[in-house]
Formats: C-alpha cells, sequence, structure tokens
C-alpha cells in the first residue's frame, strides 16, 4: 500500500515536473502569434495603403486631363460662337456637330489632344491591365450642381451646344493589393483600381444675336491691256507675254473684330476686244490680312477674246486688321498676234461689285469656365 | 540617502542586465520587455516611413494641384476683374508658386515651377518665366497646339525633390541618406483663346 502511494506519488511529481516543463516551453508562443498577426496585418494595411495612394494621385491626374481637355473643347465652341459658325477654325478638328464622342474611336479634335498631352492617350480600357479612356460629351443645358453666373440659358446663335463634359477614365494598376488577391486565389481580382476623373465646363456670359452685316465694296476700275489705255507700269509691247497685279481694293471703313471670319461676294467682268488670239487666266483674289495671304475666288482661263464673267466667293479669317481687300491678277500670253498687242484691240477687267457678310451673333462677352471637377 | 539612491539605481541596472541575461540564457524573466523594446523599434520605424511616403504623396498631389491652377489661369483668368486680357505667363507660374510655397520641408534649392506659352502659328515658346524655387528645375516640353494659328498653348510645370519629413536615424544614419531621393515634376498643358 504504502509503495502504491509512492509510485503514485512519485508520478504526481513527474506529472507536474513535465507540465513545468511544457508550460515553460510555450512561453513566448502568445508574442510570436501576435508579432506574425501583426506583421501580417501591417504588410496588408500598408500595401492596401500604398496602392490606393497610388490610385488617388492617378485620379488627381485624371482630374487635370478632364479639366484640360474640356477647357480645349470649350475654346473651339467659344470660338465658334464668337464667329457665328457651327465648326472649328481647322475642319480636320471638327467635333461641334457631334453630340458625343470617345478617344478611342476618334482622336481628331481638341479634346483628345490635350488629354494626351497631359497623360491620358486613351487607347481605349482594357480589363485587369493598364489602360485609360477619354470620352466627352455636349449638352445645351448647365450641370445642375454649378452655381456659375451668368448662366447662358440659350444656345448661342452658330446653334451649338454651350456646356460639355469630359471623363477621363484609368485602370491603374496595383501592386500589393494583387499580390494579396493571388494569396487568397482571387487570380486577376485586384490588378488594376479603376480611377476616373471628370470635368464639367462650357461657356458662360451674355449671348448676344445680331443679323449678319453685308457691307459693300465700291465697284472700280481695274486696268486695261491695249492701245487705247495702256497702264504705264505694265509691258505689253515687247513680250509676248503680259501680267498685271491691280492695286488692291481696300474696303470696308467699318469695323469688323479680329478672329472673324468674313466672306466676300464679288463681281467681275474681263472683256477683250480686238483681232488678238489670247490665252491666260485671270484671277480675283481676296485678302482679310493687308495682302499677307490672298485666297482666289476665281479664276477665269482666257482662250480669246469677248466678255466673260468672274463671279467668286470665298471666305478668310480677320487676324491682325480689319482690312479686307481684294485685287485682281491677270496673266496673258498672245497668241498669233506676236509680240505685239495689235493696235486697235483690247484687255480689261472691271469689277462690277463686292460685298462682305459677317457672322450674325456678336458674343464677345462670353468665356469658357469649368463648372464642375471631381 | 545617497547611499540608497545608489543602491536603488544599482538594483535597477541589476535588473535590466538580469533580464537580458535571463533572456539570453533563455529565461523566461524579462523576455516581454526586451521583445517589447524591439518591437517598438521597429513599429516606430515603420510609422517613420509611412509618414515620410505620406509626405511624398502629398508633395505629388501638391504640385499636381498647383499646376492645374496655374494652367487654369493662364487659359481662362483675367488681369484683372473688368479685364479682357489674359494672364502673363509669369503671373501663371506665380499662382504655382504660391501653392508650393510654405509647404513642410520645401526650401529654395528642392522645388522650381516653370510656366511657358506659344504664339499663334509659332514653333516654339513664345513666352517663358521661372518664377521661383530652384531655376535650375527644366522647363516643360514644348507642344504646339492643333489649330495654332487660332490657339494657344499654355504649360506649367512644377517640379520638387522632397526630403524626408521625418528624418529619424537608423544605426547612425539619417532617412535623408537612407530614402532614395528622387524628382517628382507634373506637367499640366491646357489651352487659350488668344
Amino acid at each position: 500500500m504504502i509503495q502504491k502511494v509512492q509510485s503514485w506519488k512519485s508520478t504526481e511529481e513527474a506529472g507536474a515536473q513535465n507540465w513545468r516543463n511544457l508550460h515553460r516551453c510555450e512561453s513566448g508562443q502568445t508574442i510570436a502569434v501576435w508579432l506574425g498577426a501583426i506583421i501580417v496585418m501591417s504588410s496588408v494595411l500598408m500595401g492596401s495603403a500604398y496602392d490606393m495612394s497610388v490610385a488617388w494621385m492617378h485620379k488627381q491626374w485624371a482630374d487635370t486631363a478632364a479639366q484640360a481637355a474640356c477647357t480645349a473643347g470649350a475654346m473651339d465652341m467659344l470660338w465658334a460662337a464668337n464667329n457665328g459658325i457651327p465648326s472649328t477654325p481647322v475642319t480636320a478638328y471638327n467635333f461641334l456637330s457631334s453630340t458625343s464622342g470617345d478617344c478611342a474611336t476618334n482622336s481628331s479634335n481638341a479634346m483628345c489632344y490635350y488629354a494626351k498631352l497631359n497623360g491620358y492617350a486613351s487607347p481605349g480600357l482594357t480589363s485587369n491591365a493598364s489602360s485609360n479612356d477619354v470620352s466627352w460629351g455636349m449638352s445645351t443645358t448647365q450641370p445642375t450642381n454649378s452655381n456659375s453666373s451668368p448662366t447662358l440659358t440659350t444656345t448661342p446663335s452658330n446653334g451649338v451646344p454651350a456646356y460639355m463634359n469630359v471623363a477621363v477614365t484609368e485602370n491603374v494598376p496595383v501592386t500589393f493589393m494583387g499580390i494579396f488577391a493571388h494569396l487568397l486565389g482571387m487570380r486577376n481580382a485586384w490588378n488594376t483600381i479603376q480611377v476616373a476623373g471628370h470635368c464639367n465646363c462650357g461657356l458662360e456670359g451674355a449671348a448676344t444675336t445680331g443679323s449678319p452685316q453685308t457691307i459693300a465694296i465700291n465697284a472700280g476700275f481695274i486696268g486695261r491691256f491695249g492701245d487705247f489705255e495702256p497702264i504705264a507700269d505694265v509691258t505689253c509691247w515687247s513680250n509676248s507675254h503680259c501680267s498685271m497685279t491691280s492695286s488692291p481694293l481696300i474696303g470696308p471703313n467699318d469695323p469688323v473684330p479680329a478672329n472673324t471670319v468674313v466672306t466676300v461676294t464679288s463681281g467681275a467682268i474681263a472683256r477683250g476686244e480686238g483681232s488678238a488670239s489670247l490665252s491666260g487666266s485671270v484671277k480675283l483674289e481676296v485678302s482679310c490680312n493687308s495682302g499677307s495671304t490672298w485666297s482666289s475666288m476665281a479664276t477665269l482661263n482666257v482662250t480669246g477674246l469677248g466678255s466673260s464673267s468672274l463671279p467668286g466667293t470665298a471666305s478668310c479669317t480677320v487676324s491682325n486688321t480689319n482690312q479686307i481687300e481684294l485685287m485682281v491678277a491677270v496673266n496673258l500670253s498672245f497668241g498669233s498676234a506676236g509680240p505685239i498687242f495689235p493696235t486697235g484691240d483690247s484687255f480689261d477687267v472691271q469689277i462690277d461689285g463686292a460685298s462682305i457678310t459677317t457672322p450674325g451673333s456678336s458674343t464677345t462677352s462670353m468665356h469658357v469656365t469649368s463648372f464642375q471637377n471631381d | 540617502m545617497r547611499t540608497r539612491q545608489n543602491i536603488t539605481i544599482r538594483s535597477s541596472i541589476r535588473t535590466g542586465r538580469t533580464a537580458i541575461a535571463a533572456w539570453l540564457t533563455g529565461d523566461a524573466r524579462g523576455q516581454a520587455l526586451i521583445e517589447t523594446a524591439l518591437f517598438s523599434m521597429v513599429l516606430v520605424l515603420m510609422m517613420a516611413l509611412a509618414a515620410n511616403f505620406a509626405y511624398v504623396v502629398y508633395i505629388g498631389a501638391g504640385i499636381t494641384s498647383a499646376g492645374r491652377q496655374a494652367a487654369t489661369y493662364a487659359s481662362q483668368g483675367q488681369q484683372a476683374a473688368a479685364g479682357s486680357a489674359l494672364p502673363a505667363v509669369s503671373a501663371a507660374c506665380q499662382i504655382a508658386a504660391n501653392e508650393v510655397n510654405g509647404w513642410a520641408g520645401m526650401s529654395s534649392t528642392n522645388w522650381g515651377a516653370y510656366s511657358a506659352s506659344s504664339a499663334l502659328g509659332g514653333s516654339s515658346w513664345a513666352n517663358t518665366s521661372s518664377c521661383a524655387g530652384n531655376s535650375n528645375f527644366t522647363a516643360p516640353a514644348y507642344n504646339a497646339d492643333p489649330e495654332s494659328a487660332y490657339f494657344s498653348a499654355n504649360a506649367v510645370k512644377v517640379s520638387a525633390t522632397p526630403s524626408p519629413l521625418v528624418n529619424f536615424s537608423l544605426l547612425g544614419k539619417k532617412a535623408s541618406t537612407i530614402q532614395p531621393s528622387a524628382t517628382y515634376g507634373r506637367i499640366v498643358y491646357m489651352r487659350q483663346l488668344n
């Protein structure tokens, strides 16, 4: 019995010793578990924070690109409204006849160009890959949450809406969140985060509407070749070729605002009399900028004597001056008549009259503004 | 009295030494103290790194915002409330400079602002202005407006090389020498109707 008790005591002591040893081996396990958990949680939090910070930066860039693109489009709208026409100055970049568009499919406009300058070339969105897309739309109504004043309540007289919105959407690649997703078995679940920047912009101010102006240029006699009233500075007598450029016919005196597109319409008559055989051309040309650039309104190919009309219409833009000029350029060759214009023959050009039409609306008080950007 | 203080200090030192010695010899006594001390150092280091990273993000967002505001002013702003003339490039540049001035960690040597605009039909920047900060930062790359006969392009570039906000020391080395130094620049292009 005593032996049994001693044996039991011995077993109990041995168990207690083992328990103490076991307990001693477990010391520090809790801190190890906590340390591991904290490291994992910190990694997840810091990794996610890094990725979200990068995404937030891209969001700022997308906002900026959206504002730049929207402003660029609104500048075209302002130019068109000021000039009373429904088109951009360079027709290759005209978008004003559309109501919406996407730069991935049509990038020939100012919005897409400026979005690209600001880092968004808009190849189109690709799922789970770094990509971006720029889209835009036009509207006749101001965004409801804007408080800009005064508000354009009517469409400018050129018929083009006064408001525009641009959206820049980007799939931003993420690093750590993608790794976590992979570890959790969600392949491709977090390769990218989609961010978007928006901007509403447009024209504000007063849109005054007026009637188109028509300003007449007085008809004028331009010049004459021949033996009746030869022009002194044209040497037609010793050459088989004769050319002449008239002095510009200047008009109008009424001021035309800079950057205004004007349409010039004119009619003229080229008239030859006599027996000479003539060939060549007579051109009616117009310039909006004091002769720096002449646009051909009409060209008449002369193959013989007689009377032919020279009607013509051309548009040009007044940039630095309100002076609009009209002139005639004559380029003739003598045929069988030889180098000397025969006595009794004549050739002259006369402008019957010309008129200049300016746009109907005067909207110079309008300007571009960004209503909303987020 | 003095003897009692010495005894107390010696006792404390002995306790610390004992804790370290116990920890090194596998004794559990003082283990939590040592682990907490070591782990606190790692935590503090991680917090400092997080603060410095946040500061870089802040600078990056700030220079984007500064460039955007300056470019908006250049393309839409007026010289005066009743005026019709667009502001000069120097005025637009100053908008960006005003944004950056006063940021923590920014001095005249580690940031710069540059504003430029093109003339109608031009082939290079017609007007440029390096308004404040370090003028060694380069000008924005030239890009013409697609309808350059009628519109001008404006560009504002803001650059910064931020120093660590928390310049901690690790093994005798400052964070400014440990962390990689980089220059962040952002160019904003906007259009104006002359």
